[in-house]
């Protein structure tokens, strides 16, 4: 075990926490040492004085892990300080309404208070007993019968009459007639579109929903356009590899990545890949993998990331005939993967698709920014 | 510098270290470099302390993949950079002032 190792040994059995923030802390350290060793290395230091350079240098693990563990009791006790205030002004509230009830003054509903919700460059006063959410390049908001989003589009270089209302519309029971209607709208140079989802609610949830519509505002900036980086094949003898990168933008992004076993000839988002099936022999297999994220909408997961023979099919539009397909889409914390298999037959032979999974198997997935 | 004199500090240096978006390593390289070695405090320590700011909104975080490599990178956020001017102010006020008793006597 090198010395890098046994720090994060030692750290892995003594942090206390949340499992998933736990793991978050030993992955960035573990990055983290890899990049100061390599900086030691780099700098001309033999590899294990570097390695030991730098976990010298880290401290000692169990002061960490103490540092770690004090910081997340005294946030489980601020959340739990929390929980009993919300709970004391709950029930204070609670006692409040019924009595403004009872007297004929107010009704139960307007105790709870409304709240502005923010989120990359966005705000929104979310009304009385309405919740409402704001994640990447999405609005939603939802209450007395009302479904509402506000989706963002990335602005191109050619305006589209669609965004051309400079204001956020206002809304009628006509909108609330299908899921495909939505209305465009451009504030601070950004592109919006709401959709009202039916069936269509009462005038009064209409007239609610405009007023939280008429407090949406917008800041101009930068808030998406990060890099993604693509699934990669490791380089390995009898396999043509390629990935191309992507970046997030207001609606999502996708990277793709592929290995076949004869060179690949077709752009990264063509599928089927018809160039490099014409040229795929009996026995060759092209692997494409998509990662992508729709601000919008997840992929419904089938499948998994292990090939079923019996899964394998010839029936997707506009595969060549005779063509084997083993589709597959799996959820990831931070983007969908979409894996497509194509074999030259509709039956390949047991060490073909044997010889497709180790492949897979070696696909390397990268983290995609949260949110 | 003795590790105490350091410590009521820590938030103040990370959140000036962050003015530009740096990962956890590139924080603690930043700070000893900027100090002329003087904050060589153990690098573990620095974690915790980025966890927490992130926690208060201060810091903002996210996984950036450069060349193969993870990173988590980290990021003030605006409550940060009020955070910092706020700190900035109370240690002005702090350093003048023991300057100001140091020089009289």
């Amino acid at each position: 075990m090198t010395p890098r190792d046994e720090v994060l040994h030692e750290l892995s059995g003594t942090l206390r926490g949340a499992r998933r923030a736990r793991q978050r802390l030993l992955d960035e350290i573990a990055e983290d040492l890899k990049d100061a060793i390599d900086y030691e290395r780099a700098r001309g230091m033999a590899p294990d004085a570097a390695e030991a350079l730098v976990a010298r240098r880290f401290g000692k693990p169990a002061v960490v892990a103490t540092l770690w563990n004090r910081e997340q009791t005294m946030r489980r006790r601020a959340i739990r300080r929390n929980l009993l205030v919300l709970m004391v002004a709950v029930a204070t509230a609670g006692g409040l309404g019924i009595t403004q009830y009872a007297s004929g003054k107010n009704s139960l509903t307007a105790t709870r208070a409304s709240r502005v919700i923010r989120g990359y460059g966005m705000s929104l006063t979310v009304p009385d007993d309405w919740s409402g959410r704001i994640t990447h390049g999405l609005v939603r908001l939802r209450g007395a019968g009302v479904r509402i989003e506000i989706r963002e589009s990335s602005p191109t270089n050619r305006l589209d009459p669609f965004f051309r209302r400079r204001s956020v519309p206002a809304l009628h029971a006509s909108d609330f007639r299908s899921a495909e209607h939505h209305l465009g709208f451009t504030l601070a140079g950004r592109h919006f579109a709401v959709l009202p989802f039916p069936p269509r609610p009462s005038q009064a949830a209409i007239d609610v929903a405009n007023s939280a519509l008429r407090s949406f505002t917008v800041r101009s900036g930068k808030h998406y356009g990060q890099p993604l980086a693509p699934a990669r094949f490791p380089k390995r003898p009898g396999w043509f590899i390629g990935a191309r990168a992507g970046n997030l933008l207001a609606e999502g992004g996708q990277t793709e990545t592929w290995a076949a076993t004869v060179p690949y000839r077709d752009a990264p988002s063509q599928i089927p890949p018809h160039r490099t099936l014409a040229r795929l022999p009996r026995d060759g297999v092209i692997i494409w993998v998509s990662l992508s994220r729709d601000s919008a909408l997840r992929q419904r997961p089938f499948n998994s990331l292990n090939i079923r023979r019996r899964l394998i099919e010839s029936t997707f539009e506009g595969l060549p005939k005779g063509v084997g397909l083993y589709r597959a889409s799996v959820r990831q914390a931070s983007y969908d993967i979409g894996l497509w298999v194509f074999f030259k037959t509709v039956h390949p032979r047991a060490d073909v698709v044997a010889r497709a999974q180790a492949q897979l198997d070696s696909l390397r997935l990268p983290t995609w920014p949260s949110g | 510098v003795p590790r105490e004199a350091f410590s009521g500090h820590l938030e103040l240096l990370l959140l000036a270290a962050l003015q530009e978006p740096r990962h956890g390593y590139g924080v603690i390289e930043h700070v000893r470099r900027a100090s002329g070695g003087r904050f060589d405090y153990p690098d573990g320590t620095v974690y915790p302390a980025l966890h927490r700011l992130e926690a208060e909104g201060l810091l903002r975080s996210r996984w950036s993949e450069v060349e193969g490599r993870r990173r988590r990178v980290y990021e003030i956020t605006s409550r940060g950079k009020k955070a910092l001017a706020a700190h900035r102010r109370e240690w002005e006020r702090f350093t003048s002032g023991v300057a100001a008793v140091v020089d009289q006597a």
